[in-house]
């Protein structure tokens, strides 16, 4: 054969192997010809397909032909996988008619008496396991000299793949430990240890009540194959010479979990497999195995003596208990660890009920949702089911148990359905009769959490409704002070009443299970107001330690004491009076310096800026000194920060710092709930308290309609200004923005605070965080570069691409695929939208949305992300394909930006550079879609991420930024844009608002533009009067419009 | 004057340098550590007993390496890589000895994969193997040799990637290919019979 043909062969072969199965006759059929030396090569390439096989780890022939013969009344059918001990099988006994595993041991145990004696002994006990976190052991068959072992087959995929896509969340890990725990517990209750208790021995099944349960498999199996039968009379001198070859090789599996004690060949007891337990917690923790080193005897080594790299090294907010457990778990001397599963359990217990608190914002059916989506995302059947075990125990129990037990799924629904009353009602029913039942138990304190509430005085009524229900329909929880009562996990809003003083009102979310940094229940003490002691155009808000938000996090938190503050913004009505009461005139009220780049101003210079439309004193929306007609109730806009300080001044009252603001808002929290009812996208502003959001502690608008002005000072003078406005993303209400003291923009408004004595000066001082300056960062090397872009490189593997379902209208229509990610067993979805007029193939446009898909549970095609961004795309004839980057919206897995440690944030890059691959890659399936012509929109995070992947992907022909830039601070290296953009040589187009706070022109969209690698001919910045993601939308249509159609090249019509 | 002979580790490092000379010291020494280590074995295991060359490779290594001196990576990766073609050599030798000893007597029964400690179909033998990859080499010299490393060798993916200087990728399609080669190689023989 010449080489040339065996290139031949060998091209083909792999080509093949990327398409489906049916798919390949056809493909070599046209990629072959039909003479002669076509046929002869045509036949080669099929044989060796035929003889291929992607986990080709046997030689034992062709592929699924080494299956064994069945077996007593098995019959054997796919070979599920391979351990130390045997291959494991998938089988269907024939008498009971139930799916089994079955795994074949080695014919060295059939001729060993004494350890098969002893191995028959063992089994006998492990099959007396009864244990719904264990998989059950049916029995041994023996037939020919080849012994098996009969299992529950076991569906789901093993903790090892699992934590092979990265660390598990908290809440995950906490439940997966619990249930091990369990299980540990016990077969140590039976005196069986596992011996080799390891990732690769735990299944994660998809099923269960409360998502993914945990079945461990091969207890106490390890103990027989290691055992030495005494007749071997041979030993040699170093001990792990003693073993046979089998043993070591699967020692060598899983020495990185083998006790100290174990690993130098002493006896082992249950505190063996605690040591195991700490390093597989760690492991799902952390993503990273806690002892695996480069060689075997490095492992070993690691195992003997050395720790583990501490846990917050890879957490931020770790809880300190479960730090403290883990290290129990992996002391060296058997003694200094727990003596057993069930002290561990008890503090996992407790450590669980820590990390649960108020305040997270996490939505119980979020994580509910979350734990369930590997339903979808494991394909792979694996090992296992005791549907039939679960049978007897049925019969035994009374009709009331079951039914208290059956409630499970029920309680689920009636979560997913938002019936959460129902949902704990259930719960609390099921509770009377079967008080101790741990799985009710533990149902019931996931699907309520504990509200404690004091007042003072004490004994005012305490009553809820949920956030979205009906505001005239409230429930009564209690009196104060109400102590750990057990709510169900959504968001309410809270009334506080007492005759005589005035009521109490706050949106309160019982958070979901554990989150990391977040304390576990609301508590909540107020202070209550006489009747009357509270204005009524202002509602009372308590004190508390307060953090601000993006990008500010990192500001110290200051504290507060109770106040009041306005609740709705100051509106035209009440800005007239200060006009007409000579406010403008009077000097007296203008109290702050006015300070124009640097240089004091006098007042007499100052006032002269602050004039309506028509040169009168007022606001900038005005006219000839007042309002426009019929915006009474419209909050007042068009103001600068001086003459909101001025107008605070004359009420009486003072502007908000930052923290109270942000305090009042509750948006740290409530977002979610808050600002979807808000006015981000009316084209002006609306009449206070006319949109169905409430915001924090009975205020209104405080998300949208106008941003609010804040009293402290950020960077170059500027003064904060929050809670975002209308024609704004609605992620603005938890951006801390800032801007000139000077502008008066259309959508800048404010409200004031009343405060019962001055704020502490940490709560008014100047905030600024250090943020990154890029003029002093040096980009990698190209070396380096590149071996950061081999993070991103993936196989091209088989797309399995499915419509799952299409839309039309007259201008398009939309398929929703999902295809094969190229990481885990993951499933991209992907929008694609192709244009009704035109001629295909279609120039494509692949779309990456701003941060607050991470924040979106679902992504709502309908008009909002259509018309604002990208329906000018489709107006162009071009097709527009809005992938489902990982973490995002119906693929949100708990990533948070700037929540998460770096490594969870690199995964996620590196993530999205796959999905996007894929999705290029799915684009050339597809006969309507021109491949060559592929352009990449940003917007904010996709404006960011802008800069690095066509660094990596190399099919983007043309960049749209829109509103982006550089974060101003420091991610991993590898996946941090500043050492990409260098690489970046396609055209770009930047977009963006000379205010954008989010990436300010100077220290991020400069710095970001001048860092591309693209010769200057070819990249444009552009530069609007605008804040983020606020510019002229005709404008900037047709300046990306213009830019893909010179560097795309016209459309075809 | 007598100089003390070099340690693996420093025959390994000056190999990694580019040194073929070490390369001629170091492979009679691990050869001899794994012919000594196999009879072991076969003896301990009898006849009934599998061979696992990976761990044969593993123990070796932790036998001759000077423990105070750590290996690179790199290194170690080249280290599997001449270890996998004389284990190879090992298990022929004491294939051939064994036929020759006792004609149709059972042969130690090798197993080429780590996960593999038993089959319950037919494992094919050392011999078969053996000449399946020389097989191979013929037509590509390449793939047969990152055979040899996987399954001799006990190596994976990046380790042969490193030893051969090849990136991942191919070897992985090198492996893919190649095994479904010899597959069809041993099917064929198998045929024949």
């Amino acid at each position: 054969m010449s080489d040339n043909t065996w290139q031949r062969i060998e091209d083909l072969f792999h080509r093949a192997l990327e398409l489906a199965p049916e798919a390949r006759s056809a493909f070599l059929d046209q990629a072959c010809g039909a003479d002669q030396a076509g046929q002869s090569l045509r036949r080669e390439v099929e044989s060796l397909l035929d003889y291929e096989s992607e986990d080709g780890a046997t030689f034992a022939g062709r592929a699924g032909e080494d299956a064994p013969e069945p077996i007593a009344h098995y019959r054997i059918s796919v070979k599920l996988g391979q351990g130390g001990m045997g291959a494991v099988y998938r089988a269907t006994d024939t008498k009971l008619g139930r799916e089994v595993a079955i795994k074949f041991l080695s014919r060295s145990f059939a001729e060993d008496a004494g350890r098969t004696a002893r191995f028959v002994r063992e089994a006998k006990v492990l099959a007396s396991l009864n244990h719904p976190n264990i998989a059950h052991i049916y029995g041994i068959e023996e037939s020919n000299g080849v012994r098996a072992l009969v299992m529950e087959l076991v569906a789901g995929e093993t903790l090892a793949s699992c934590v092979k896509r990265g660390p598990l969340p908290l809440a995950t890990a906490l439940s997966y430990a619990q249930q091990i725990a369990e299980a540990l517990e016990a077969a140590h209750e039976k005196g069986i240890i596992h011996r080799d208790l390891k990732p690769a021995n735990i299944m994660v099944t998809p099923d269960g009540p409360h998502g993914s349960m945990i079945k461990v498999l091969d207890f106490g199996l390890a103990a027989v194959a290691l055992d030495s039968s005494p007749d071997t009379g041979e030993s040699m001198n170093s001990p792990t010479l003693t073993m046979r070859a089998t043993q070591i090789g699967m020692i060598m599996g899983t020495a990185a979990y083998m006790s100290p004690e174990q690993a130098a060949g002493q006896p082992v007891d249950q505190r063996s497999d605690i040591f195991a337990f700490g390093a597989v917690l760690y492991e799902m923790l952390t993503g990273r195995c806690a002892f695996e080193r480069a060689s075997f005897l490095d492992t070993i080594e690691a195992v003997r003596h050395s720790e583990p790299q501490p846990l917050r090294e890879f957490i931020k907010d770790v809880p300190g208990e479960l730090e403290r457990i883990i290290r129990r778990c992996l002391r060296k001397r058997p003694e200094e660890r727990f003596a057993s599963m069930a002290e561990i359990e008890r503090d996992l217990d407790e450590c669980g009920a820590l990390a649960s608190g108020p305040a997270s914002g996490v939505n119980f059916r979020v994580l509910l949702r979350q734990s369930k989506r590997p339903l979808v995302a494991i394909p792979t059947l694996i090992v296992l089911v005791a549907l039939g075990s679960l049978f007897g125990w049925w019969i035994e129990r009374g009709f009331r148990t079951r039914w208290a037990r059956d409630q499970a799924p029920e309680i689920e629904r009636l979560l997913d359905a938002g019936e959460f009353g129902k949902a704990a009602a259930l719960a609390r029913e099921a509770r009377t009769i079967l008080p101790n039942d741990r799985m009710l138990w533990k149902i019931w304190t996931q699907t309520t959490g504990e509200v404690s509430i004091s007042s003072v005085p004490s004994e005012a009524d305490v009553s809820i409704r949920p956030y979205r229900g009906d505001p005239n329909v409230w429930e009564t929880l209690g009196k104060t002070p109400l102590k750990k009562s057990r709510v169900p996990r959504y968001a309410y809003v809270f009334r506080v009443v007492k005759p005589g003083f005035a009521p109490s009102l706050f949106i309160g979310e019982i958070p979901g299970p554990p989150e990391p940094g977040f304390n576990s229940s609301l508590n909540l003490t107020l202070n209550l107001r006489p009747d009357g002691g509270i204005p009524s155009e202002m509602v009372a808000v308590p004190g508390g330690r307060i953090g601000l938000q993006y990008p500010t996090e990192q500001a110290p938190m200051v504290k507060t004491d109770d106040f009041l503050i306005d609740r709705h913004e100051v509106i035209n009505e009440e800005y007239k009076k200060f006009v007409d009461a000579g406010g403008y005139q009077k000097r007296e009220f203008w109290k702050q310096p006015f300070v124009k780049n640097g240089e004091t101003i006098p007042w007499e210079v100052a006032i002269a800026a602050f004039r309506d439309a028509t040169g009168r004193p007022g606001p900038a929306t005005w006219e000839v000194g007042s309002y426009p007609k019929g915006m009474e109730q419209h909050p007042v806009s068009g103001v600068s920060w001086y003459e909101a300080a001025a107008y605070a001044e004359f009420a009486g009252k003072s502007l908000p710092t930052a923290y109270h603001w942000t305090w009042a808002s509750e948006a740290a929290f409530f977002t979610q709930v808050i600002a979807p009812g808000s006015n981000f996208r009316g084209e002006g502003t609306q009449p206070v308290g006319s949109n169905s959001a409430l915001s924090g502690f009975g205020t209104t608008d405080m998300a949208g309609n106008v941003k609010e002005w804040c009293l402290n000072e950020g960077r170059d003078g500027n003064r904060f200004i929050l809670g975002g406005g209308f024609g704004e993303p609605a992620y603005m209400f938890n951006h801390t923005d800032q801007q000139s003291p000077w502008d008066r923009r259309s959508n800048f408004g404010f409200r004031c605070v009343k405060l019962d004595k001055p704020s502490s000066t940490a709560a008014t001082a100047r905030i600024q965080v250090t943020t990154r300056d890029f003029s002093q960062d040096k980009p990698v090397s190209a070396e380096v570069f590149k071996a950061y872009t081999a993070l991103y490189a993936y196989d091209k593997g088989e797309l399995n691409a499915r419509v799952e379902e299409t839309q039309t209208t007259e201008s398009w229509s939309r398929e929703k695929i999902t295809f094969d990610a190229a990481y885990g067993h993951e499933r991209v979805i992907a929008h694609l939208f192709v244009p009704k007029h035109g001629l295909p193939p279609f120039q494509t446009i692949v779309y990456f949305p701003g941060a607050g898909a991470v924040g979106t549970d679902k992504l709502d095609l309908s008009a909002a992300e259509l018309s604002d961004t990208f329906d000018f795309l489709l107006k162009s004839d071009r097709a527009v394909i809005f992938p489902v980057y990982k973490g995002m919206y119906e693929r949100r897995d708990g990533f948070v930006p700037g929540r998460n440690p770096p490594a969870f944030f690199r995964d996620h890059v590196i993530a999205w550079s796959k999905d996007l691959g894929r999705s290029l890659d799915y684009l050339e399936t597809r006969k309507d879609i021109d491949g060559t012509k592929v352009a990449f929109f940003g917007a904010s995070l996709g404006g960011v991420e802008a800069s690095l992947l066509p660094a990596v992907e190399r099919r983007i022909k043309a960049v749209i930024i829109s509103s982006g830039g550089y974060q101003l601070r420091y991610d991993l290296p590898e996946v941090d844009p500043f050492n990409f953009a260098p690489h970046v040589n396609i055209p770009v187009l930047m977009i963006s608002g000379r205010y954008d706070q989010s990436f300010p022109l100077d220290s991020s969209q400069i710095p970001a533009f001048r860092n591309l690698g693209t010769p200057a001919k070819d990249k444009k910045h552009v530069v609007y009067e605008g804040g983020h993601g606020a510019f002229p939308r005709p404008d900037a249509f047709r300046e990306s419009l213009d830019w893909l159609d010179k560097y795309l090249g016209p459309v075809q019509r | 004057m007598v100089q003390a002979p070099p340690s693996v580790s420093e025959l390994l490092i000056a190999w990694g340098r580019g040194e073929p000379a070490a390369l001629e010291q170091l492979a009679p020494l691990v050869y001899g550590e794994l012919h000594k280590l196999a009879r072991v074995y076969l003896r301990l295991g009898k006849s009934s007993q599998s061979l696992q060359p990976t761990a044969l490779i593993n123990e070796a290594f932790l036998r001759l390496l000077d423990q105070s001196q750590p290996v690179q990576w790199e290194n170690r990766a080249h280290f599997f890589g001449i270890a996998a073609r004389l284990m190879r050599m090992v298990l022929v030798d004491h294939a051939r000895a064994n036929h020759a000893a006792k004609r149709g007597g059972a042969a130690a029964a090798v197993t080429l994969d780590d996960c593999m400690a038993v089959s319950p179909g037919r494992a094919p033998e050392v011999l078969e193997i053996n000449e399946a990859l020389d097989r191979l080499a013929e037509v590509d010299e390449r793939k047969a040799k990152a055979i040899e490393m996987r399954y001799f060798g006990g190596m994976d993916r990046e380790e042969i990637a490193a030893a051969l200087g090849l990136t991942v990728f191919t070897v992985k399609r090198d492996l893919r290919l190649g095994e479904a080669w010899l597959r069809r190689f041993l099917a064929s023989k198998h045929e024949s019979h």
